[in-house]
């Protein structure tokens, strides 16, 4: 049995998960810490650095105080930092995936290969048509160093780095999240844009992951644009939007018919590809989950399909054990947990 | 499954934990090291005490007793040391240390009579012991307490035991001699 961090590092937040691995996941306890800035993946000013440090010297003596310094971290960062993309490589062997990748780099890396760290997973593997299928994650080597370095900061181990979409993937397909459906679709909306991913349960299977450049920034600037608002007061308006915010509603109804119809489009692909869709759609946006719920429920195009957030699936007993006092709280915790599993 | 790292490969954390282990390596082995310093100071200040104490024995004896033997010296330490005693005792009864300084230097008028047992009460009355390898000695001891100019000053004079005794340690002989008395006040008066 070995104690271990799920760190999620949000724009402005962090959040962290403590378990102990072997036999059903142990989670012993959740914290959720304030970096002070706001965006540590933007560029940060002098001042806006000397306040990071300051309050990850805070944050340091919370954790030691919790005793959860001096342990491995696996670390969730938001996946527009990352480039998540499913790409075709001629059939190589394992050695030579990385050379391939490399070599057709141009294609699938948004940036210079040197500047960029990257992962993947194989998918499929067609020996009939000599191709295979993978999944590339690619992030800025200067945004991971940082995201490192500030992890190490806080007094614990940064042992692997990845993006939410990933950590959602293994809950799912290891069950730790009690979904039935066969077929579902994951929605994660960003600040700056979405990821919508298609996945096969039975099959364990990741089928499309597609990114959309429209995030929750989009809504922000509808309603600052519209009702002349500052950005904090535009986004706590759409967090908190409700049924009854008629005037609100029918700003925000434009932007998120663009939107849905996007979704749309991925959703027809996957028919053609599948012969069929799926009746579910996981959705993840933090802090705006509520908000976003009513508007995909109130859309004509995305009615027929169910709107899910991930903070209110149930997570397996079997596997996952905790407290019960922290139970209530661990589902705001998914991403964080997603790291651990 | 789709377990991915972006830090695959990375050193960073390796050295870190390195450093750290390290530290902690160096800071426990400080810690260690401290504490041994500070143990064997704390010894030295035991043995420099121990060794002052006994300097200033020495020194208190130099200044008193020169010039006696180990035997005497045993016997005056003792009756400095009962001495010492009374004196804390006079503070607050001051007769106490009129009677037991006349007492005693009746008895150490002898050197070599040796002090086994001395107790003395509120009341003035002394228990005392005492050993010598000559019966004459006690005899003379007797003698000196009876004579009327001191045994005036006490209300009550009796001996107790008068034998012979063996020392177990050696086959030295020696007598042995303990007696009760009892102070009046007439010393006192005498000195007011």
């Amino acid at each position: 049995m070995s104690g271990k961090l799920g760190v999620y590092l949000k724009e402005d937040l962090l959040e962290l998960v403590s378990v102990t691995e072997g036999g059903p996941l142990r989670v012993n306890d959740l914290a959720s810490l304030e970096l002070k800035v706001r965006d540590i993946y933007g560029d940060l000013t002098l001042e806006e650095e000397k306040l990071l440090a300051t309050q990850a010297s805070v944050n340091r003596k919370i954790l030691e105080s919790k005793k959860l310094t001096e342990l491995d971290a696996a670390v969730v960062i938001p996946d527009e930092k990352c480039s998540l993309q499913i790409i075709k490589l001629p059939l190589v062997s394992e050695r030579e995936i990385l050379s391939a990748i490399e070599l057709q780099s141009e294609e699938f890396v948004p940036y210079p290969i040197d500047k960029a760290s990257f992962d993947y997973q194989v998918l499929s593997v067609n020996k009939e048509t000599n191709e295979m299928y993978l999944l590339l994650i690619v992030s800025l080597k200067k945004v991971i160093d940082q995201i490192s370095d500030y992890v190490l900061s806080l007094g614990v181990y940064p042992t692997a780095i990845e993006p939410e979409s990933t950590a959602f993937f293994r809950l799912i397909f290891n069950s730790f999240l009690e979904i039935k459906e066969n077929l579902i679709m994951a929605i994660n909306i960003g600040v700056n844009s979405t990821q919508v991913s298609l996945l096969n349960k039975s099959q364990q299977q990741l089928v499309t992951t597609n990114n959309l450049g429209i995030g929750a920034l989009f809504f922000y600037k509808a309603l600052e644009n519209n009702l002349n608002l500052p950005r904090q007061a535009a986004k706590e308006l759409f967090a908190t939007l409700g049924h009854n915010d008629a005037n609100v509603l029918k700003i925000v109804t434009p932007p998120f018919e663009e939107f849905a119809k996007n979704i749309n489009k991925i959703l027809l692909s996957a028919l053609d590809k599948l012969g069929a869709l799926p009746k579910q759609i996981y959705l993840h946006a933090p802090g705006n989950e509520a908000t976003f719920s009513t508007l995909f429920k109130g859309n004509p195009i995305l009615q027929p399909y169910q709107v899910i957030p991930f903070s209110q699936i149930m997570l397996s007993p079997a596997k996952v054990v905790t407290d019960p006092k922290l139970l209530p709280k661990l589902n705001q915790f998914l991403v964080s947990l997603g790291a651990v599993v | 499954m789709y377990k991915v790292n972006l830090i695959k490969g990375w050193k960073k954390t390796g050295v870190y934990r390195s450093y750290r282990n390290w530290i902690l390596i160096a800071l426990s082995g400080i810690a260690v090291l401290l504490i041994i310093t500070y143990l064997s100071l704390f010894m030295r200040f035991l043995y420099y005490q121990k060794q002052l104490t006994e300097l200033a024995n020495r020194q208190f004896l130099t200044a008193n007793a020169t010039g006696f033997t180990t035997n005497e010296l045993t016997k005056t330490i003792y009756a400095l040391r009962k001495l010492e005693q009374v004196r804390e005792i006079y503070n607050q009864y001051p007769e106490f240390y009129l009677y037991h300084n006349f007492l005693l230097k009746k008895i150490l008028r002898y050197p070599n009579i040796t002090i086994d047992k001395y107790t003395l009460n509120r009341e003035h009355s002394v228990e005392v012991a005492v050993q010598s390898s000559k019966l004459s000695t006690l005899f003379e001891l007797i003698a000196v307490l009876e004579n009327p100019q001191n045994s005036k000053y006490f209300a009550l004079f009796e001996i107790n035991t008068l034998r012979l005794s063996k020392s177990k340690q050696d086959t030295k002989e020696g007598y042995f001699m303990d007696f009760r008395l009892q102070f009046n006040e007439l010393l006192l008066n005498e000195k007011n």
